[in-house]
């Protein structure tokens, strides 16, 4: 029993350090940590794949253009008129989950070091979510006006109102749990491996378990998101 | 509390894994039989299945996070 609670209590957020600025005292996690990990990555990659823009592409650029026109690619599919608006918001969130969920295949690189991917702790997942909502709810009120949000509330039929203010909070709970719970059980599983034969299959697992699926929850987790905001922003022809 | 009961609780949770499985084999099927009849359009099909087995394994996944609760009770 002592290896069971052993083993899922490396999902629990573990404080490393705190911040005191006057009177109120703010912890610092490993998962806070992960995150400006991540951060610190993309701002570099952006910083030097883009530095010179020229007219005739080269290289370096190619690289950025084709990943912007794949991010235009999954706008097209939700909405034709806005999807120049949303680009840059859903090209970051991409960015910024891909790196954060495959971070943990850098403890097969470097042998014994310790790191975890921050969206195991499904505060910052949450966290996420709720960004994404306030996206859309955004959406819906810049480009249909308060009054024209309010009305599609009871748009096809008055009775659907209940439904659909459920759906403004099950929607970001259904993403935050088929995020976390994807990545938990990646992590969990490749745990055990590392447990069992310390030796060679970790790394063969490691490509489905890490880097497939985190490659694949990010990008459903983006997909969601701008599908919910096509709908938000869809026109009554 | 009785940890054996919970430990078979736990267990008897992830039974969903049946319908997740279902639904993605059902789904691969249909998706490769519409890509034998059309193969142009098999891009848009790849991306269709992927959403659908996502979406379907999402409620099994609701299932693995009700059993880390009772795991973690025990």
């Amino acid at each position: 029993m002592d290896k069971i609670t052993d083993v899922m209590s490396k999902i629990n957020p573990t404080t490393v350090f705190n911040i005191q600025i006057g009177s109120i005292k703010i912890g610092i996690t490993d998962s806070t940590i992960s995150m400006w990990i991540a951060m610190a990555i993309i701002i570099a990659v952006a910083y030097i794949m883009a530095k010179k823009l020229k007219q005739m592409p080269s290289g370096k650029q190619s690289a950025v253009e084709i990943f912007v026109e794949f991010i235009r690619g999954i706008l097209k599919d939700s909405m034709d008129k806005y999807s120049e608006v949303f680009v840059p918001f859903i090209g970051t969130m991409f960015l910024l989950l891909v790196v954060a969920n495959i971070m943990d295949i850098v403890n097969i690189i470097i042998p014994s070091f310790n790191i975890s991917p921050p969206t195991k702790n499904i505060s910052v997942v949450l966290a996420l979510s709720i960004i994404s909502m306030i996206t859309v709810v955004y959406a819906g009120i810049r480009f249909k006006k308060f009054s024209g949000w309010l009305k599609s509330f009871v748009q096809p039929l008055p009775i659907m109102l209940p439904f659909k203010i459920m759906e403004y909070f099950i929607k970001p709970i259904s993403l935050t749990l088929r995020l976390f719970g994807n990545i938990v059980a990646g992590f969990l599983i490749m745990i055990l491996i590392y447990a069992m034969i310390p030796e060679a299959i970790p790394s063969f697992a490691s490509i489905y378990f890490d880097i497939f699926d985190g490659i694949l929850q990010a990008y459903i987790f983006v997909f969601l998101t701008a599908l919910y905001i096509g709908e938000a922003v869809e026109e009554e022809d | 509390m009785n940890t054996g009961l919970m430990a078979v609780a736990a267990s008897v949770c992830m039974l969903t894994g049946i319908g997740a499985g279902l639904g993605i084999a059902i789904a691969t099927g249909k998706a490769t039989e519409a890509a034998a009849r059309q193969p142009e359009a098999a891009k848009s099909i790849r991306t269709i299945l992927l959403i659908g087995a996502v979406l379907s394994e999402a409620t099994a996944i609701y299932a693995m996070f009700i059993a880390f609760l009772i795991i973690s009770k025990m």
